[in-house]
């Protein structure tokens, strides 16, 4: 019987821990012995099935409370209650300096701020002549005058938005739509405009807005503002030139995650330029992070409640037009974007000084912790299933994906839970944030070189594509990434272990955005075509170029030569023992006229000695 | 120093766990079990707190200056640091009797209609 109280008592107060650390710290202990007072004078009757019951009532008891109490302290919300007042407490000590100012810590503390400073104001009101109600009622009032500083300005928003809201809407047209592949129809064959423009457009309206805000610096925001829009540029006239079809194609997708990335760096570094350190760093992170959850709600709200609208329309047979779904859904997610940014983030404070221990910011924080122990509890179960399914990576190109869409949101989830202040976390939780933090890092970079060899290994025995390129590099830089994270904390001092996270962090970023603008500008350089080769060849040739992969070899089908296309020329290849041992299949081998193969010039032999090249005849 | 107290009345309803805590207050201080038990017995086990909302509405309603924490121990042979007392406030009294108050002009409305136990119902679902 001893035991099982125990027991059950032990497993009580570690589940305790759910609750918001300041709820845990003045209540744990107390609620900690009501539950071993009831549960003992349950047991002491002796009827199992009441003390069953009293265990599940407790159970129900704890995730109820434990969901109001998060939403209570996260939201500054009283889902149990009427309103409250802090006037008699205010009265009552109205002459007693010391404790009047731990009762206004109290009410801070619990989130009642506004209430304390309304007693203060009316209890003022009727004794004008109290020194220290005086002192409190322009202390308050001169504290809300500088937090009403964060004020949207409306005004210049909503334009700017609205303006945001046209280019989504006018560039998801179809006229605008790139077509990839030409010739072919189907909806994969096009790519809107807009999903290459949507960020850089979107950052020249934050920007205005942020100016407008500030009045800083027209000349910062132009130029800050103009760099993803001169990127989008050069991926919509450059992705012609990236090499053969399929790899165009990478390139457009790929360029459509890289430049929404770079419009993010260009607003971190105009929010950064004259704030460098690793905190401004990661308040910028970690505020980019609330703008994308609540952009996120947002716009989730909006589907759906115009999913149903435009359903209870079908039902009456009416449709919406395409237009004005483009309105709805292109238009609005501009709308939404500007929106977001203007009401989470405040220009007119520092990158450091910004808010995160309010609304979706400390909501993320608690949500990310408590995702912190299933994440490594997964990758443990997944790491243990590896060797059982070594391969699967290697033969599945899914799996791959998988892998390193995983990667990516472990390498977030790290950050993200990591916004808190170590001073609100008792040392016991402290002490076992950083262990989970450090154990998925340490998995994950397990994982990572995992992934890393199976993409090498796909690379060697196919070739090496765009996407393929792309990928091994992210994955190189997350891995050095987290060994740089697991560096700082193997030298760094135990106590100083978040700002080792936050300068590994930001320096990171840092990286993260000099590999971004380089696939975006590289890429095109490593897979292209020189126009200048094959402008000459004919129709026919010029569009195998476009679409096949290397190596390009051609034939006629009456004569029995087959030539390697290179460099717009036409190159021999000798017998059909040369033929494979360059590891040519006959599936690379494609099919032209004669005629059309004859004019193209004749470049070196395969091997270089073999002699005399012939034409072919037909 | 005029009262600048807000009305009772804008504190109502209370909810059931709040009402039955500070009606288990209004004739001792008492701690967090003591109170769950007082509530147990009187309601004949009809309401049984569970310690999350036991503790969080204690914490609203200490917010709200309706209890107060106790410094010196009523009961001496249970004097643990981990049992903390509570006592009712005057506001929190006033509150309570505002409540009841409430209550009883309720019940005195059902009796109007001859709802409670004992009295004859109402003629029309008599018919």
């Amino acid at each position: 019987m001893p035991f099982i109280l125990a027991l059950c008592c032990w497993f009580y107060e570690r589940l305790l821990v759910a609750y918001p650390a300041e709820f845990k710290r003045d209540y744990g202990l107390a609620m900690a012995q009501l539950f071993r007072d009831e549960a003992r004078s349950h047991l002491v009757q002796g009827k199992t099935a009441v003390f069953i019951y009293f265990l599940i009532r407790t159970a129900f008891d704890l995730i109820k409370t434990i969901f109001i109490e998060h939403i209570e302290s996260t939201f500054n919300v009283n889902l149990e209650g009427s309103t409250m007042s802090y006037h008699d407490s205010v009265n009552s000590l109205a002459d007693k300096p010391k404790e009047l100012e731990h009762l206004y810590h109290q009410a801070k503390k619990a989130g009642h701020g506004n209430l304390f400073k309304q007693a203060i104001e009316d209890i003022f009101n009727s004794e004008p002549q109290n020194q220290l109600l005086s002192a409190w009622y322009h202390r308050l009032n001169y504290a809300t005058s500088q937090a009403k500083l964060f004020v949207v300005n409306w005004q210049w928003v909503i334009p700017l938005a609205i303006f945001n809201g046209y280019w989504f809407w006018l560039l998801s047209d179809g006229t605008y739509w790139i077509q990839v592949n030409p010739g072919q129809q189907s909806a994969t064959d096009f790519l809107p405009t807009i999903f290459l423009w949507g960020a850089s457009i979107s950052t020249l309206f934050i920007l205005i807005y942020f100016n407008m805000a500030t009045q800083k610096s027209w000349v910062k925001t132009a130029v800050f503002s103009l760099v993803p829009v001169a990127l989008a540029t050069f991926v919509q006239f450059i992705y012609p030139q990236s090499g053969i079809r399929p790899f165009q194609e990478q390139y457009l997708t790929i360029s459509i995650f890289h430049l929404t990335v770079m419009a993010w760096v260009s607003v971190g570094a105009y929010l950064l330029f004259s704030h460098r350190d690793a905190k401004s760093r990661m308040q910028v992170l970690l505020k980019s992070m609330e703008i994308f959850i609540v952009l996120g709600v947002f716009f989730t709200a909006l589907s759906i409640f115009f999913g149903i609208t435009i359903g209870l329309f079908a039902a009456l047979d009416i449709e919406f037009s395409d237009s004005l779904l483009r309105l709805i859904y292109g238009g609005g997610g501009g709308l939404l974007i500007i929106i977001t940014a203007a009401i989470v983030y405040n220009p007119r404070l520092t990158p450091a000084e910004q808010e995160l221990n309010q609304g979706f910011a400390r909501l993320m924080t608690v949500i990310m912790q408590a995702l912190l122990p299933l994440t490594l509890l997964v990758l443990i179960i997944y790491i243990a299933f590896i060797p059982a399914n070594f391969r699967a990576p290697f033969d599945n190109r899914d799996v791959l994906i998988t892998y390193n869409i995983m990667l990516f949101a472990v390498v977030g989830l790290i950050i993200g839970a990591t916004i808190f202040r170590p001073a609100n976390l008792s040392p016991i939780r402290e002490k076992w944030v950083k262990r989970m933090i450090i154990g998925v890092a340490v998995l994950t970079l397990i994982v990572s070189l995992y992934a890393l060899s199976a993409i090498i290994f796909r690379t060697i025995n196919d070739r090496l594509t765009p996407n393929r390129l792309t990928i091994i590099g992210w994955n190189i830089v997350n891995i050095g990434f987290l060994i740089w994270v697991l560096a700082l904390q193997f030298w760094g001092t135990p106590e100083a272990w978040v700002d080792q996270l936050y300068k590994a962090f930001s320096q990171g970023t840092a990286v993260y955005a000099i590999y971004t603008a380089s696939i975006i500008v590289i890429l095109p350089l490593f897979f292209g075509i020189n126009q200048g080769q094959i402008e000459n060849l004919p129709a026919r040739i010029q569009d195998i170029v476009y679409t096949e992969p290397s190596p390009v070899l051609l034939k006629c089908a009456s004569s029995p030569h087959i030539y390697l296309l290179n460099g717009g020329e036409k190159r021999w290849v000798e017998d059909i023992q040369t033929f494979n041992e360059r590891g040519y299949v006959w599936g690379d081998v494609n099919f032209v006229s004669c005629s059309d193969l004859q004019s193209i010039p004749d470049g070196a032999t395969i091997p270089i000695d073999a002699g005399s090249p012939p034409q072919p005849e037909g | 120093m005029p009262s600048t107290s807000p009305d009772p009345n804008s504190f109502l309803p209370l909810s059931p766990a709040v009402f039955n805590i500070l009606l288990a207050l209004a004739d001792k201080d008492r701690h967090g079990y003591g109170i769950m038990q007082e509530v147990k017995t009187r309601t004949a086990g009809r309401v049984q707190l569970g310690p999350g909302t036991l503790y969080g509405a204690i914490k609203r309603l200490l917010d709200k200056n309706l209890i107060e924490e106790v410094g010196e121990r009523p009961d001496p042979e249970l004097n643990d640091e981990r049992r903390r007392y509570y006592r009712l406030t005057s506001f929190g009294l006033k509150v309570l009797r505002a409540e009841a108050a409430r209550l009883d002009t309720m019940v005195q409305q059902a009796r109007g209609k001859n709802l409670l136990p004992g009295q004859s119902p109402n003629p029309i679902w008599t018919h």
